[in-house]
């Protein structure tokens, strides 16, 4: 029988907790959180939502954070949206709390190994998790494992340099807001009912989105390609566009064969997380 | 795994106009032949015959193994050459088995920039280096992953290919070739490296921006991989005096400033790593890390 395994998502608006058996959350919560609050006040929301699924048939933790992350000792640096978390040692102070193996890894990352456990990816050996939403970033699985580089560095496609910015800029939901003065979300809304401005907007930002996949696919050229994260949800309204500029790869013999898909899970983010556990102990067993 | 007079390679290069191959034994690198190819052949059999003419001056009992650089993008397992720029008459060649069937040995493809990363990894700057990136820097742009000392085993064949991804107005390569001499002042990368040694200031100004469009490749590869080193090579390589300051100058704004600590960058200049690379494929099919040859001992 498979373990239980307590999956956490942390971001700067909440943390969310799952308790996770037999690739279903048995039980889940949501905790708001004030970002600016102290390094223990967060600390100590994670503790208590922990706590709230726990059980005692769970043998660990596993947790996503949006920031860059030492995989080994499990310290996250400079959190996205939690200004106060500049390095905090989650693994050590986790294990020391509750007495379990925990690992901690990037959001990106447990996207990416939360969708070969139990999404779209499952049965790829080379696949990548993009995320578009509040950043941009992504998680490389190579022969079914996470491949994290030198410095838990690899998969930030986000920040590699696009026009006068870098891909983050122009592909994140916050972008919409910025150079329309209309919310991602609103645009979203009014392109499911054929508005046709909004679906114009969504056509270009798949031009873009097809430039940065393009650039994955020369850089670890994986089989397949699954997006997640709020802007995803508008797949449909920039699929074809971001094919077109795809389509400008100019091998097409190896472009027949890839595949692009949205994720379409919500709970990607918590079943992620608790794959770490998973691919942790798969990975000792390869040993 | 040592390679004696009783067990040699051969690598082969395959060019736009020419194959070259070389063979490896006890000795290190000790023949070398090649034929240029017959030009606007039409016949996709004539290049073959080519190939399996250069291999044949330097076959003999004593080889366990041929591997070959294709400038494009192959089928691994199947040997199969899929998408080949400079070759038109070759559309879905199944080289490996025809090799094998003609010498009886095991014959491994790989894309050209790969056997340069897969050369440097086995015979030069990236001999015990665990995870670097190998870039190619001459009239293209192209490059190949090391993943804990083996090449990285992607989906199709098109992982390292920097020198395409879009950039600025159109694509790295354009800008950290030799092509960007050409397009953005219209002489060769020689002719400026030429002007730059006599300390003219243009061609050191060309160079110097040469150097920041070097970083953001680099930059760009760090963030896709984060590779420990990266190794350069290739006739671009032999000019890196006149852009590595701004290069570096320009590395030093990278977003995340611990992944750069103990990153490096590395111009290195092996002889033959086309065939050294080509000849590697034995080795990092057959998972062998290490390689001497006599000569060491």
């Amino acid at each position: 029988m498979e373990s239980a395994v307590v999956g956490v998502s942390i971001s700067g608006k909440s943390i969310v907790a799952g308790k996770v058996k037999n690739g279903t959350i048995e039980k889940s919560i949501t905790r708001k959180i004030y970002n600016r609050g102290s390094e223990e006040e967060i600390l100590s929301e994670v503790f208590s939502v922990i706590n709230e699924v726990k059980d005692d048939e769970v043998a660990g933790i596993g947790i996503g954070v949006p920031s860059l992350v030492d995989v080994e000792k499990g310290i996250v640096y400079r959190v996205q949206n939690i200004p106060s978390w500049r390095e905090v040692h989650l693994k050590e102070i986790l294990e020391n709390h509750f007495g379990l193996k925990v690992y901690v890894n990037n959001d990106a990352n447990c996207f990416a190994i939360g969708e070969m456990y139990f999404g779209k990816t499952a049965g790829y050996e080379n696949s990548v998790g993009l995320i578009i939403g509040a950043g941009v970033g992504a998680g490389i699985i190579f022969k079914s494992h996470l491949y994290s580089g030198t410095n838990c560095g690899a998969g930030e496609f986000g920040e590699i340099p696009f026009r006068d910015h870098n891909y983050e800029y122009y592909l994140n939901d916050a972008y919409f807001e910025y150079k329309y003065g209309v919310a991602a979300n609103t645009f979203l809304n009014r392109a499911n009912k054929k508005d046709k401005i909004a679906k114009a907007i969504f056509e270009h930002y798949g031009t873009d989105l097809g430039n940065l996949i393009k650039t994955i696919l020369f850089t670890v050229d994986p089989e397949i390609i699954v997006i997640g994260g709020s802007l995803s949800k508008a797949f449909p309204w920039f699929e074809k566009s971001m094919w077109d500029k795809i389509n400008t790869f100019p091998y097409k013999h190896a472009l027949s064969k890839l595949k692009i898909v949205a994720s379409g899970q919500e709970e990607i983010a918590v079943l992620g997380a608790a794959a770490l556990y998973f691919d942790a102990q798969n990975q000792r067993l390869k040993k | 795994m040592v390679i004696t007079e009783k067990g040699a390679l051969i690598g082969v290069d395959l060019g736009g106009t020419k194959v070259a191959a070389g063979r490896i034994d006890g000795i290190g690198l000790s023949n070398i032949a090649y034929e240029l190819i017959p030009a606007k052949s039409k016949d996709p059999n004539d290049i073959i015959n080519v190939v399996i003419d250069v291999i044949g001056q330097l076959f003999n009992d004593t080889v366990m193994g041929i591997g070959i650089g294709i400038p494009g993008l192959v089928d691994r397992e199947e040997g199969i050459i899929n998408d080949v720029q400079n070759i038109p008459s070759w559309k879905e060649v199944h080289l490996k088995e025809i090799l094998e069937n003609h010498f009886q040995v095991p014959v491994y493809l790989d894309n050209d920039a790969n056997c340069f990363a897969l050369g440097e990894s086995r015979f030069g700057s990236g001999k015990g280096v665990d995870d670097f990136v190998g870039l190619t820097l001459g009239t293209g742009m192209g490059g190949g992953i090391i993943k804990e000392g083996f090449l990285l085993s992607d989906a199709h064949c098109s992982s390292g290919e920097f020198g395409n991804i879009p950039y600025l107005d159109s694509i790295y390569e354009d800008y950290c070739s030799g092509k960007f001499f050409v397009k953005q002042y219209g002489i060769k990368g020689e002719e400026m490296a030429k002007a730059a040694a006599m300390g003219d200031a243009l061609a050191l100004k060309a160079f110097n921006e040469f150097g920041i469009h070097i970083a953001n490749a680099i930059k760009t590869i760090k963030l896709a991989v984060d590779p420990h080193k990266v190794i350069i090579g290739g006739s671009v390589a032999q000019a890196s005096k006149y852009f590595e300051t701004s290069m570096w100058k320009s590395l030093l704004d990278f977003p995340f400033p611990r992944a750069m600590r103990d990153f490096d960058v590395i111009f290195s200049d092996v002889k033959n790593i086309a065939i050294l690379g080509s000849a590697s494929l034995y080795l990092d099919r057959t998972k062998t890390r290490e390689m001497e040859t006599a000569e060491k001992h």
